[in-house]
C-alpha cells in the first residue's frame, strides 16, 4: 500500500483499520512496514489526527433520549390504528340539492339536443290569406260545417 | 418464534406486517426507532425534523411492507433507505444543532472543563456538518454515528463502494477543517481538552 493510499483511507474511513473496507485492510495488513508510526514521521502525525477526529465524531453522533422515542412511536401507531376516513363516491354530491339541480339541468340540457327540430310553417297557409287575422280565420273556418258557419 | 429468547426476526415480522398486523408493527417499531430517530437527525440536523421523518419513514413502512424483498437486503437497509431518501427530499436548508440544542440531557457527572470542550466539539461539528451537502451528512451519519461498514452505508445510499467512499472523505475533510479552524484539532492531532496544563 502507498503511502498517498493510507493517507487517503485514513482521512475517508478514519484510524480504526478494522472499519476500512476488507480489501483495504488485508492490503494494509499484507504491505504496510513503510507506514507504521516509527518509520515515518508524517503518517505518526496523520494517524493521530484521524483518532481525534474520530473520537470527536463519536461523541458527537446524535442521541435519542427514551421518551423521545416512545413519544414518535406512539404517534406512528397511533395514526395506523385510527379509522381512515370513508370517502364518499363522486356521485353522491348529486344527492344534494345543489347537486340535484346541477344534474336536472344537464339531462335537461341533454334531451333539447336530443328532439327533432321543429318543422317550418308551410307557406300555403299564409299565402292565401289576407294579412295574419285572415290566416287564423280561415283556419278556423275550415274545420267547421256549412251550417256552422 | 424465530431466534433464542422467542426473538422474532426482522423478517418475520415485516411479513407479518404485510398481512396487516399491528402487534408485529409494534414491535418492530420499538426496536429500530431510536436509530432511525439518530440516522435522520444526523442527517437533517434538527430534532423537530428527524422525528417527522422518522414517523413518516415508518408510515410507508407499514403501507409498502409486502414491497420488500428479504434476497435484496436486510430490513434495515431498506428503513434506512426510507429516511435517507426523506431526508435528501427535504430541500430546506440545515440547522444542525448540538445535541443540547436538540433536548438531549448531558452527562451531569462530566466536570466543567471537559462539558466546555465537549461542547466546542460539538459545535465545530455542527458547523461542519451544516456547510456540507446532504449526502456527504448521510455517508457521515451511516459510518461514523450509525456505525454501519462502509459497503452497507453504501448499499443504503444506492450507490457503489468507491462512490461513497468519495462522498466520506469529502465529509471528513470539511470537518477536521472546521475541527482545525476552531482550534479542536491541531495538524499533527493534538487535541484541546479544554483543561489548562
Amino acid at each position: 500500500m502507498t503511502r498517498e493510499t493510507f493517507l487517503r483511507l485514513l482521512d475517508a474511513y478514519g484510524a480504526d483499520v478494522t472499519r476500512w473496507p476488507d480489501e483495504r485492510q488485508h492490503e494494509f495488513l499484507q504491505n504496510s512496514s513503510g507506514l507504521t508510526p516509527a518509520v515515518s514521521v508524517e503518517v505518526a502525525a496523520a494517524r493521530r489526527n484521524a483518532e481525534e477526529v474520530d473520537r470527536v465524531l463519536n461523541a458527537c453522533a446524535p442521541l435519542v433520549a427514551a421518551r423521545r422515542v416512545d413519544a414518535v412511536a406512539n404517534r406512528v401507531l397511533q395514526q395506523i390504528t385510527e379509522p381512515i376516513p370513508f370517502k364518499k363516491p363522486w356521485w353522491a354530491k348529486l344527492w344534494r340539492p345543489e347537486g340535484a339541480i346541477l344534474a336536472g339541468l344537464a339531462l335537461g340540457g341533454l334531451a333539447t339536443l336530443m328532439l327533432p327540430p321543429t318543422p317550418p310553417t308551410p307557406p300555403s297557409v299564409v299565402q292565401g290569406s289576407q294579412g295574419a287575422q285572415g290566416s287564423i280565420d280561415s283556419l278556423l273556418l275550415a274545420d267547421m260545417s256549412p251550417l256552422e258557419r | 418464534m424465530d431466534g433464542a429468547g422467542g426473538v422474532e426476526f426482522d423478517e418475520t415480522l415485516v411479513r407479518r406486517v404485510a398481512s396487516g398486523s399491528a402487534p408485529a408493527f409494534e414491535v418492530l417499531i420499538r426496536r429500530h426507532m431510536r436509530r432511525t430517530i439518530a440516522l435522520a437527525q444526523g442527517i437533517s440536523g434538527n430534532a423537530g425534523d428527524a422525528d417527522e421523518i422518522a414517523q413518516e419513514a415508518f408510515m410507508r413502512v407499514w403501507q409498502h411492507a409486502g414491497r420488500w424483498d428479504p434476497d435484496k437486503g436486510q430490513f434495515t437497509t431498506w428503513l434506512y433507505r426510507i429516511v435517507v431518501n426523506l431526508c435528501l427530499d427535504r430541500r430546506r436548508r440545515p440547522q444542525w444543532l448540538p445535541m443540547e440544542t436538540a433536548g438531549d440531557v448531558a452527562d451531569l457527572r462530566e466536570d466543567a472543563p471537559a462539558v466546555i470542550a465537549r461542547k466546542e466539539h460539538q459545535r465545530a461539528v455542527a458547523k461542519a456538518m451544516e456547510s456540507i451537502p446532504a449526502r456527504q451528512r448521510a455517508a457521515v451519519s451511516l459510518f461514523y454515528f450509525q456505525e454501519l461498514s462502509g459497503r452497507e452505508a453504501a448499499e443504503v445510499m444506492g450507490i457503489k463502494p468507491a462512490a461513497f467512499e468519495q462522498l466520506l472523505f469529502r465529509a471528513r475533510r470539511a470537518i477536521k477543517a472546521e475541527l482545525m479552524a476552531r482550534g479542536v484539532i491541531s495538524a499533527d492531532g493534538v487535541i484541546s481538552d479544554g483543561v489548562e496544563p
